[in-house]
């Protein structure tokens, strides 16, 4: 399947809708990240997905550079690039336009009410992307239990640094599992 | 900073363009996301060839398992806060619809498996409608 044009292909036509469906952030997109990579084109299964996003979630820089080990793991590293440039470009052209415009519009009604109403959207599309990371069958309640007491934890110490959760749910996990 | 959070797109890479704009134009935004994705970006997927390395080994899976589940809490205290913010600026009939916005969205894309973009593209123009019709409530009662 690696260096088959067609996957490359793939790869724009997923990522490209995906980044401008991304309201609120990489995470609003992670369910269906997961869809499309397992499902629609079987690029790798549900473990693979999860163990992927554990990874970039843990490695540094941005969450959403699972984009590109999703691209990578479709077709190596040509798919890594391709991935990459079809989710990150689009917004950033997006942004660039919206600043040259903004420099009129700043502080509009428009701008404010863009931002309230998408927000919720946003809110709803970053929940879909835990549950679509909880779903699979051998995650169980201990999954869920986790998620929520992290969660808990992360609004009641936000001084703590995200990888300190990060480690925490990884030592629990090899407990619980090895 | 409004500019970046109202574009789709991810977070820290918005605001990379906003500030690479800022300091050296299209030249200064170019710099500033390549610098912010193309080393970690290389990182990571050589994280996940070592991890290849190891996937059969089940304690690693274990592990990262239990990262992920600790990765989507992250992702469910962030929507908490956004919610709070929300709500807290918003009152009474706006708030619910809001509310309601939001669970069906994550219905959708969630359990059910509606195609993402398709779903914020039918909210989109009915949340944006109530953000207005709130701040004209607002706007009205300032005046009356």
């Amino acid at each position: 399947l690696k260096d088959d044009p067609g996957t490359l292909l793939a790869l724009v036509a997923v990522f490209v809708p995906l980044s401008l469906a991304s309201i609120g952030g990489g995470p609003a997109v992670l369910s269906e990240m997961q869809h499309q990579a397992v499902l629609v084109h079987g690029w790798m299964t549900e473990r693979e997905f999860g163990d992927l996003f554990a990874i970039s979630r843990a490695a540094p820089g941005p969450g959403a550079l699972l984009a590109t080990l999703v691209g990578w793991k479709a077709a190596g590293w040509p798919g890594a690039l391709v991935a990459s440039v079809a989710f990150f470009a689009p917004p950033c052209l997006l942004v660039y336009g919206a600043l040259h415009l903004s420099r009129r519009a700043h502080g509009s009604p428009w701008r404010r009410g863009i931002e309230a109403g998408l927000a919720p959207i946003g809110i709803g599309l970053m929940c879909a992307g835990s549950y679509a990371v909880l779903k699979p069958d051998d995650t169980g309640p201990l999954g869920w239990t986790l998620a929520a007491a992290v969660a808990a934890g992360r609004l009641w110490r936000p001084g703590l640094s995200p990888l300190a959760w990060l480690g925490l749910g990884a030592g629990l996990g090899a407990l619980a599992g090895g | 900073m409004a500019v970046a959070r109202i574009v789709p797109g991810v977070n820290a890479v918005n605001l990379a363009v906003l500030i690479g704009y800022r300091v050296r134009g299209a030249a200064g935004a170019i710099a500033a996301v390549l610098g912010l994705l193309v080393g970690p970006g290389i990182g990571v997927v050589l994280l996940a060839m070592a991890y290849e390395a190891g996937a059969g080994t089940p304690a690693l899976h274990a592990a990262l398992k239990g990262a992920a589940a600790a990765s989507a809490g992250l992702i469910l205290a962030v929507a908490f806060q956004s919610g709070r913010q929300l709500l807290g600026r918003t009152r009474g009939q706006g708030a619910a619809g809001f509310a309601v916005i939001a669970a069906v969205t994550f219905l959708q894309a969630g359990p059910l498996g509606f195609p993402t973009l398709g779903v914020v593209l039918g909210f989109a123009p009915l949340g944006i409608l109530i953000a207005f019709v709130m701040a004209r409530g607002r706007r009205d009662r300032g005046r009356g």
